[in-house]
């Protein structure tokens, strides 16, 4: 507005400009006073509330610390129920409260007739229980179905059920169900005009309460009995996984029936041939014999030089040299059928479960007889045990049995020929034997699977799938460790490691 | 900005020059509020400028003079309404202290909202104190014009100076007091 266009006012007119001004002010104020007055309000409003929540929650959590107590503390059942009767009561104030166990509609015989009282706590009072037992809908229930929905019920009381010349406002009572066709009643008598909300707040807490009470504290029957079964069960077990290995091993035996027959086979063949040549040598030397005979019969006598033309004649010099190595190789034979046959008693025999100071040389070298066939054409099999290997406390027939799984594992990774390694090392205080081969080796996915039963990678009929996890829980049992290792298309080491004193 | 401040310049124009020019200021702003104020109230920053702006030029002075001598007179009208324990200091250096730490918190406190002034305590000795005005109003001489209001209510004399402004294009407000005598 241009300042020389103002058109002077009176005083009058100023003073009512002034005027209207303050009257537009104060209701300004005013309006901005309801504005707070009813912020204040709301505010006070939800404070009034969350005040009320929280004092619920302080009274829900002081009940269940001190209801918690009973669930660290090893109280049975009964005891249980009774503390929270008496906990809850007291809580919402109710003058009387009873827990009575039903068996199929029937009180359970021998209960005493027990009732808490809010001053005077548990005491027999038959009157009061009579009582409590006109109020409860006992007989409501059909006698098949033990416990009703679990829910409190609140019932008003008769005015004019008196008892001990006390009148009461309520009855609040709720039924549950407990194990083996039990079931329990709970009840409470008040004399409060009407229960607040925090009341039916501590009892829906109380509720929950019970109900995991009870489903945590099973009777001490129904305790000793699962204990029984299990029991039971391991023993089972254990018997059970005796009979596997025993079977596996069986199994394994079964499949290098076969190659062991062979292997006994070969060295008797040779053997009964040998047998024959010897036979013939035998023959010819009878002839010889029988040749010089003739020469001093018919001669009188006989000469140096005839008696060696015969002999060279006969080859006697030959066959002898002969006949001595037959005789030898047989006996070799012999002895490695001797061996194969001792390997195969050993491994057979239901070997018990002693720990000895056993070799594992021994125990090695006795396996590699069983399988020996396995590895006949195109393997090498490379031992690198000394003799002198310290002793290690453990099975033996068990022990072989892990050596032949492994070793028959080795032999089919390997069915174009290749070479088996088996050499020790000494780590701390364990020795390790590590047994190697340059077969096809596996990938990750195979070797996590390798020790779960039945997992084989063999064709149907050729494997068990059993030999790794049973060798598995051997080794388990005399605290042996295993370890694997390998590379796909190179090859696969285990590893066992004993721990020696 | 609270209505209290709009309602004492009110009164300032009143009593400095008379009824007739604070109308005259209302006709010729064209204020949202049109010139209705309560002490409780919120309202625009931009309306004390122009009020303030206004009265500089009818009275030929500077926005700044104008600022200075409103807040001069309006020291005793606050220090009425300041809560209790800040009328308990008899220097200006504590008084300047308990603005700070005493009534502006319980400024803070009954309207959280609000945008006040904070001081920042940069220097004291016995005879100087300079503290950063921090406000996003800038309204530094406004301040200056209530030091001076408060010097005279304790009875003791000071100088006040800004040796930082930010109207002078610094960084900050800062403002120097320096006891006299």
């Amino acid at each position: 507005m241009d300042k020389n266009q103002i058109t002077p006012i009176t005083n009058i007119e100023l003073l009512k400009r002034q005027i209207d001004r303050e009257k537009k002010a104060r209701q300004l104020a005013e309006h901005q006073l309801e504005v707070f007055s009813r912020e204040i309000y709301l505010a006070n409003k939800y404070l009034k509330t969350s005040l009320n929540d929280t004092k619920k929650k302080q009274a829900e959590i002081e009940y269940l610390s001190e209801a918690s107590y009973d669930f660290s503390s090893k109280l049975n059942l009964i005891d249980i129920l009774q503390n929270t009767v008496s906990l809850t009561g007291k809580f919402f104030n109710a003058e009387y409260g009873i827990k009575a166990i039903f068996n199929k509609g029937k009180l359970k015989s021998g209960t005493k007739a027990l009732i808490w009282s809010s001053n005077s706590g548990w005491e027999e009072n038959p009157e009061l229980q009579s009582f409590f037992f006109k109020q409860l809908p006992l007989k409501r229930l059909p006698s098949d179905r033990y416990y009703a929905a679990p829910h409190w019920f609140i019932t008003p009381i008769n005015e004019k059920d008196v008892v001990n010349g006390q009148k009461f406002q309520w009855i609040i009572y709720i039924n549950l169900q407990l194990e083996s066709n039990n079931s329990v009643w709970i009840g409470f008598l008040s004399k409060i005009e009407s229960l607040d909300e925090e009341a039916l707040h501590i009892l829906e807490v109380a509720k929950g309460h019970l109900i995991s009470g009870i489903r945590q504290h099973l009777s001490d029957e129904t305790i000793a009995l699962r204990n029984t079964q299990l029991k039971q069960t391991t023993a089972h077990l254990q018997t059970t996984q005796k009979q596997l290995i025993q079977s596996e091993k069986m199994a394994s035996l079964g499949q290098l029936a076969a190659g062991v027959a062979h292997e006994i086979n070969n060295p008797i063949g040779y053997i009964r041939s040998n047998l024959q040549t010897l036979y013939d040598y035998i023959k010819e030397f009878k002839l010889t014999l029988k040749l010089l005979e003739e020469k001093i019969y018919l001669n009188g006598h006989l000469s140096r030089q005839e008696f060696n033309e015969t002999l060279k004649k006969k080859e006697v010099d030959f066959l002898l040299t002969d006949a001595e190595l037959i005789v030898k190789s047989n006996q070799d034979g012999i002895q490695r059928i001797k061996e194969i046959v001792e390997g195969l008693k050993s491994f057979s025999h239901a070997s018990d479960d002693n720990l000895k100071q056993i070799s594992i040389y021994d125990c090695v070298d006795n396996a590699l007889h069983v399988v020996a066939n396995e590895f006949k054409y195109q393997h090498t099999i490379i031992n690198e045990l000394e003799t002198t290997l310290p002793k290690v406390l453990n099975n033996y027939g068990k022990l072989q049995q892990v050596f032949v799984n492994l070793f028959i594992n080795s032999a089919h990774a390997m069915p174009e020929g290749g070479t088996i390694r088996i050499h020790s090392e000494l780590y701390q205080q364990y020795l390790l034997i590590h047994v190697e081969d340059n077969g096809i080796g596996m990938d990750q996915k195979t070797k996590s699977q390798i020790f779960n039963p039945f997992f084989t990678t063999k064709p149907v009929g050729k494997g068990t799938g059993l030999g790794l996890s049973v060798s598995y829980a051997i080794l388990e049992t005399q605290n042996i460790s295993i370890e694997v290792e390998s590379e796909l298309g190179k090859g696969t080491c285990f590893t066992l490691g004993f721990l020696i004193n | 900005m609270k209505g209290i401040l709009f309602v004492k310049l009110s009164e300032f124009v009143e009593d400095t020059w008379g009824l007739r020019l604070w109308d005259e200021l209302l006709q010729e702003s064209d204020l949202d509020s049109g010139g209705i104020y309560t002490s409780a109230g919120l309202f625009g920053d931009q309306e004390f400028f122009s009020l303030v702006a206004l009265i500089a030029s009818k009275k030929a002075i500077t926005v700044e003079k104008a600022q200075k001598a409103f807040g001069e007179w309006v020291f005793k009208e606050l220090y009425a309404l300041a809560p209790l324990g800040a009328h308990d200091f008899v220097d200006v250096f504590e008084f300047l202290h308990g603005v700070q730490n005493i009534i502006h918190v319980e400024v803070k406190k009954l309207y959280p909202d609000n945008l006040i002034p904070e001081f920042d305590f940069l220097f004291e000795s016995e005879k100087i104190l300079r503290f950063h005005y921090k406000s996003p109003r800038k309204l530094c001489h406004f301040c200056e014009g209530l030091v001076y209001g408060l010097s005279k209510h304790v009875n003791q004399e000071v100088t006040v100076t800004h040796i930082e402004c930010e109207h002078k294009n610094d960084e900050r407000c800062v403002i120097e007091v320096i006891k006299v005598g």
